[in-house]
């Protein structure tokens, strides 16, 4: 059976869509609250800045950067889901129909992605161009990139629940770390030097924000080596969820009909 | 044996649950490291199923039947034991055996709630490679059946529980599927609905040869679909074979209900009585006895209409839930 298949996506995509537009206040208020935490950050940052200077940012680059980094935030609900569904049981639902489930995860995780953010991704795409150039063309397509390795990092997450259970304090923890790790919080570049190597060089989160965000400010040109690093992300992830998710199944254990 | 769809061999299946500590030491103890005790679900089960054959396999709460269709659909591996479905292993070969199964899960939804039904039937049909048209085609030609048609674009949550699962078994059926499992999918229905699925399966059966494994507590259900039924207590099979025979086997007594304008004599007897009012009395009477008591009835009272019945299924379950006679095959 073929990795992905354009058609089986299309249908999650679809069916997602059509469950959001019968709620549409719910998209209203994500946007603004995404944008009312950017003004808070502005706050932020304005003191930050009368105070003294920060390294490699002023303070149009760090609200630039926020509003990438907030814009395109993807604190995936259908993490939220999928886990419930393992906990509660209804994921057999998947498990008996002709589609594996690392599979089923990431069409659940794209068509997720692409129905809450693709407003705001053009949105931070005009306004990207508009103050930044082509460089925020580039940093828009490497983050698409990047949305893959985080939808990858995430269904690892969800796979955790086939050992541990209920473990909604175990997630949240590491979401958070996650999104710290990714640059989602504050610029890996303003981390003492240790952690900067440790999560720009050895860990894949970067490539979910921090990588992109410098792209589009036009701190980081694209290169082969970049798009090669991706790609290998992207294989190991993949590689290293089809291998959780086959041992989680062995794992699985949901008692009663 | 040849023509065998479905196999299953001395299969133990045995699962881990929390033990609970006592104290207040080792409960601090087993927030970090949980005891954890056995528990066996399934016991040395083995029976096998035939190509089109309707089965129904039942069992009360917590005997394993649930987990015995688990087993048999790919999603637990048994802990012991062989199980060969359509020739394969379905834990191990899992994607590749789905593709000729159906599932339903009464208590288990796989309709989107906010959307209409059709377009989670448009997202199976993707899933299992059937062309979009022949699709439409197929789900609209099962939904003229079961007299939903006209509720394809009704969002599900504003379907009744009859509605949902009908299109529910519309899924489960679009890719023809050479064994259908159905868990409890009456559940909840009214008497209409569940009739015109039982009928609905009943022509599936018989127009495809489609083997049916049917799990519910609605013994109505297994008598009205199944030719044979497997009962299960405590992860152990104890009855398999024909529900005719299961009858016989089990059958010791005749209901009969008299309905009558007077009474002539006294009517003397120390029979067990299901119900007694005016005009009208029904009760259980040994099969021994029923000649003697045929007589006795007509002499006693002028009769407007007398009733010999079989006892139904599920008296019979229920005495065996209750005897748990081993009557194995």
């Amino acid at each position: 059976m073929s990795i992905f298949r354009f058609r089986v996506f299309q249908q999650y995509f679809s069916q997602k869509f059509r469950s959001f537009a019968e709620y549409p206040l719910n998209f209203s208020m994500t946007l603004f609250w995404s944008f009312f935490s950017l003004l808070v950050f502005y706050f932020f940052w304005s003191l930050v800045f009368s105070k003294g200077n920060v390294p490699n940012y002023n303070l149009s680059k760090i609200i630039l950067y926020y509003l990438f980094v907030l814009g395109l935030q993807y604190n995936f609900d259908f993490v939220k889901d999928i886990r419930r569904s393992i906990i509660d049981g209804t994921i057999i639902q998947s498990i008996v129909r002709k589609i594996s489930l690392e599979e089923y995860f990431i069409y659940r995780g794209l068509s997720n992605f692409f129905v809450w953010r693709l407003v705001p991704f053009f949105i931070v795409l005009i306004v990207g161009i508009y103050f930044l150039g082509v460089s925020a063309l580039f940093g828009m397509l490497i983050f698409l990139l990047g949305v893959i390795v985080g939808i990858l990092v995430y269904c690892l997450l969800i796979s955790l629940s086939f050992w541990t259970g209920e473990n909604w304090a175990l997630s949240a923890i590491i979401d958070e770390i996650i999104v710290l790790s990714s640059g989602g919080i504050l610029p890996l570049d303003l981390f003492p030097v240790f952690f900067q190597v440790l999560l720009i060089d050895y860990l894949p989160f970067n490539l979910m924000f921090f990588i992109p965000a410098k792209v589009f400010l036009g701190d980081i040109a694209v290169s082969g080596f970049l798009l090669i690093k991706y790609l290998l992300w992207i294989l190991a992830l993949y590689l290293i969820l089809k291998f959780v998710v086959k041992r989680g199944l062995r794992k699985y254990e949901q008692l009663g009909g | 044996m040849a023509n065998n769809q479905i196999l299953v061999e001395n299969v133990n299946k045995t699962f881990w649950i929390p033990d609970k500590a006592e104290g207040f030491l080792p409960k601090l103890k087993n927030i970090f490291i949980r005891k954890k005790k056995d528990k066996k679900a399934i016991s040395e089960l083995s029976f096998s199923i035939k190509e089109g054959e309707l089965v129904g396999y039942i069992g009360e709460n917590g005997s394993g039947k649930s987990t015995t269709i688990k087993m048999l659909v790919g999603i637990y591996p048994p802990t012991s034991g062989i199980i060969k479905c359509l020739d394969k292993d379905p834990f191990e070969e899992r994607l590749d055996y789905v593709k000729d199964i159906g599932v339903v899960f009464g208590n288990r939804s796989l309709l989107t709630y906010d959307i209409a039904p059709k377009y989670s039937l448009d997202l199976y049909a993707a899933i299992y490679d059937i062309p979009a048209k022949k699709a439409v085609e197929i789900y609209t030609g099962f939904s003229k059946r079961l007299k939903v048609e006209h509720l394809l674009d009704v969002p599900v949550r504003k379907l009744s529980l009859g509605e949902r699962m009908k299109f529910e078994i519309i899924a489960s059926l679009m890719h023809k599927p050479k064994i259908i499992f159905l868990d409890e999918p009456t559940i909840g229905l009214d008497l209409l609905a569940r009739e015109e699925i039982i009928l609905f399966l009943k022509e599936v059966n018989e127009k495809n040869k489609t083997t049916i494994i049917l799990t519910t507590h609605n013994m109505d259900d297994i008598e009205e679909l199944c030719d044979r039924v497997i009962i299960i207590d405590d992860g152990k099979k104890i009855y398999d074979g024909p529900i005719k025979e299961v009858k016989k086997a089990y059958v010791s007594w005749k209901r009969i209900t008299v309905i009558h304008d007077a009474e002539l004599k006294k009517f003397k007897h120390n029979f067990e009585i299901f119900e007694e009012k005016k005009g009208y009395l029904q009760f259980k009477c040994p099969n021994e006895k029923l000649k003697a008591t045929i007589s006795q009835l007509v002499d006693c009272f002028d009769i407007v209409d007398l009733r010999i019945e079989e006892p139904q299924l599920k008296e019979i379950v229920k005495k065996i839930y209750v005897d748990k006679v081993v009557k194995t095959k």
